[in-house]
């Protein structure tokens, strides 16, 4: 008799269990699909119906789709919920970032990449991104060093390449700068940001 | 109609809704609009870099920079290091006055400001100042003459913290004596000599302005005047130390003077409130009371008040009034150490300053003092013209 109620419970878990497997992969499924739409609010509906706060990838598409939605307070939310059931995951931080970015809140970001940097230092999209924010600030020095490590490690890859090239027009540095925008130009032919670069260091 | 209505009032204003209208309304620059609406968002518990970068600079654009510097600093927190708000509070600090704010800011960021073209402040000679004045009595009296008045001034920036103003006057007066000869009633007709005597007074004043935290100054200062009479020479010497703070739309001050003219003994305290109802040098009224005791005798309370509005495009005007008996003060942070030997019962007057350039400032004025004779209670007036030049390097 107990055997019986232990095989009749575990198989009643495994069907629920299963059921809501299916409907959050259902979920996720419809939610891709009314992204690719932009409607966003019936996706982040999709999700939430389904929402187990302790779901890593539902707090973490959600974070994704706030964002999306423009709704950088909710985004920040979800992506910090996230980060605290995966400590470690790089993910969550990088898409927490979006929604600081987008509300100007840089120290903020500065802070999560140099976070992320102490541990991967060589993480060519978060040195990248540390360039960029530093382009914008003016301050190129520390520009180029950010910049400098991902050119190394990706010499074709074309946004380092131009971001590259203009910091050392930035910096005075003319020669290396020409260099850069004919590389980039070989990258991505006839691109309009080189070509004003060529124009600027004649 | 009445249905738009209701729907209009349905729009949930989120976050979203909030971020979307303030950039629309920055972009068709409706400044008015943003920053009704920015401070909603703030009211609603919104606040991020952006909406408060907004906020201050449609106050900018509408020459509230006062409350602008609140919202550049707000911004700057989340983002301390952004040339275009570090831009525009340093210009905000400059076109509200606070120039030590702005000096400090810039040595802070120096390289993102100089970048963005902005002039270095912290020169070490940022301006020379001199002034002429000629005061003369009402009493018509061809003995006394009137009082001429020279000033010159430097201003130099010592670090990004502490400004040092410093110069040399000058005051001179004749006043002519009349002798009549001794008649023995058998000689020629009785004849009077003049002796004509100079009163020479030379003056070096020195004043510091010190950044303490923002919009905090600490002005200390110290006046000496040495006199040359007739027949006496004696030094007058004041101290002054004032404390301002700057706060949205007011900048509050108190100060403690003490000094010795004519070996007595002056203290003084002043409390004041600078208002600027637009948040910028367009007007301002200016409140100064002040409480002196001479020789620690009953003490003497004097009100100043001053007006000062823009009324063209290159002129400030300003009227002022000072009320109350006064006589051996100290005024404008001790840079004016009064000493004539008579009381001043009340004073009115009207400056008119014209910015030439951004080099140049000339500045004019006239004032009436009403003053009385300490020994005789005689009731005289002293019309005082001015006119100083400033040069900004």
């Amino acid at each position: 008799m107990k055997a019986f109620l232990f095989v009749t419970a575990y198989l009643f878990i495994g069907f629920i269990y299963g059921q809501d497997n299916n409907a959050l992969q259902t979920a996720f499924e419809e939610s891709y699909s009314l992204e690719s739409d932009a409607n966003y609010d019936e996706a982040i509906q999709k999700l939430t119906a389904q929402y187990d706060p302790q779901s890593y990838e539902t707090n973490l598409r959600l974070g994704w789709l706030y964002y999306l939605k423009g709704d950088f307070p909710e985004s920040k939310m979800y992506y910090l919920r996230a980060m605290q059931l995966m400590p470690y995951a790089f993910e969550p931080k990088l898409g927490y970032a979006y929604p600081l970015a987008s509300m100007g809140n840089w120290d903020e970001v500065m802070n999560l990449y140099e976070g992320i940097l102490e541990i991967d230092p060589q993480n060519t999209l978060v040195n990248y991104r540390v360039a960029v924010i530093y382009y914008d600030r003016m301050e190129y020095d520390k520009a180029y060093e950010y910049a400098e490590k991902v050119v190394n490690l990706y010499p074709f890859d074309y946004d380092t390449v131009i971001l590259f090239a203009w910091i050392n027009l930035k910096m005075e540095k003319y020669r290396e700068a020409k260099v850069l925008f004919n590389k980039s130009l070989l990258i991505v032919p006839k691109n309009e940001s080189a070509l004003e670069g060529m124009r600027l260091l004649k | 109609m009445f249905s738009l209505g209701v729907v209009h009032g349905q729009i949930s204003k989120d976050f979203n809704w909030y971020n979307q209208e303030t950039f629309r309304l920055y972009e068709e620059q409706n400044w008015i609009e943003l920053v009704r609406v920015g401070k909603d968002a703030l009211d609603a518990g919104h606040d991020f870099f952006y909406l408060q970068l907004r906020i201050g600079i449609a106050y900018f654009e509408m020459e509230n920079y006062r409350i602008a510097q609140k919202h550049f600093n707000k911004a700057i927190l989340y983002n301390r290091n952004d040339p275009l708000a570090l831009e525009y509070l340093y210009y905000a600090y400059i076109f509200s006055g606070r120039k030590t704010d702005a000096n400090v800011l810039f040595h802070r960021h120096k390289e993102t400001l100089v970048k963005r073209k902005v002039e270095n402040p912290l020169l070490f000679l940022k301006s020379i100042y001199t002034e002429g004045a000629l005061k003369m009595n009402s009493e018509n009296d061809n003995n006394i003459g009137n009082i001429n008045f020279f000033h010159f001034g430097m201003e130099h920036q010592l670090g990004s913290r502490l400004n040092v103003y410093h110069g040399y006057s000058r005051l001179t007066q004749k006043y002519t004596e009349l002798i009549d000869s001794i008649s023995t009633g058998q000689g020629p007709p009785q004849s009077t000599f003049e002796n004509v005597y100079k009163y020479a007074q030379n003056e070096y004043y020195i004043k510091g302005t010190i950044a303490i935290t923002r919009g905090l100054e600490l002005v200390p200062s110290y006046h000496i005047q040495s006199i040359h009479g007739v027949d006496e020479k004696f030094n007058n010497k004041a101290y002054h130390i004032g404390l301002k703070k700057s706060l949205d739309k007011f900048d509050l001050y108190t100060g403690y003077g003490n000094s010795q003219i004519d070996n007595n003994d002056q203290t003084q305290w002043t409390v004041g409130l600078t208002f600027y109802p637009e948040g910028n040098l367009n007007v301002y009224l200016q409140s100064n009371f002040t409480y002196h005791i001479e020789d620690r005798e009953e003490g003497n309370p004097i009100f100043y008040e001053k007006i000062g509005f823009k009324a063209a495009r290159n002129l400030w005007l300003e009227i002022h009034a000072t009320l109350g008996v006064s006589r051996n003060i100290q005024e404008m942070d001790g840079f004016y150490l009064q000493n004539l030997p008579d009381r001043m019962t009340n004073r009115f007057g009207a400056n008119a300053l014209f910015p030439v350039n951004n080099h140049f400032k000339i500045l004019g004025g006239f004032t009436i003092e009403n003053r009385e004779i300490l020994e005789t209670f005689g009731d005289y007036q002293l019309y005082t013209g001015f006119v100083s030049i400033q040069y900004i390097l």
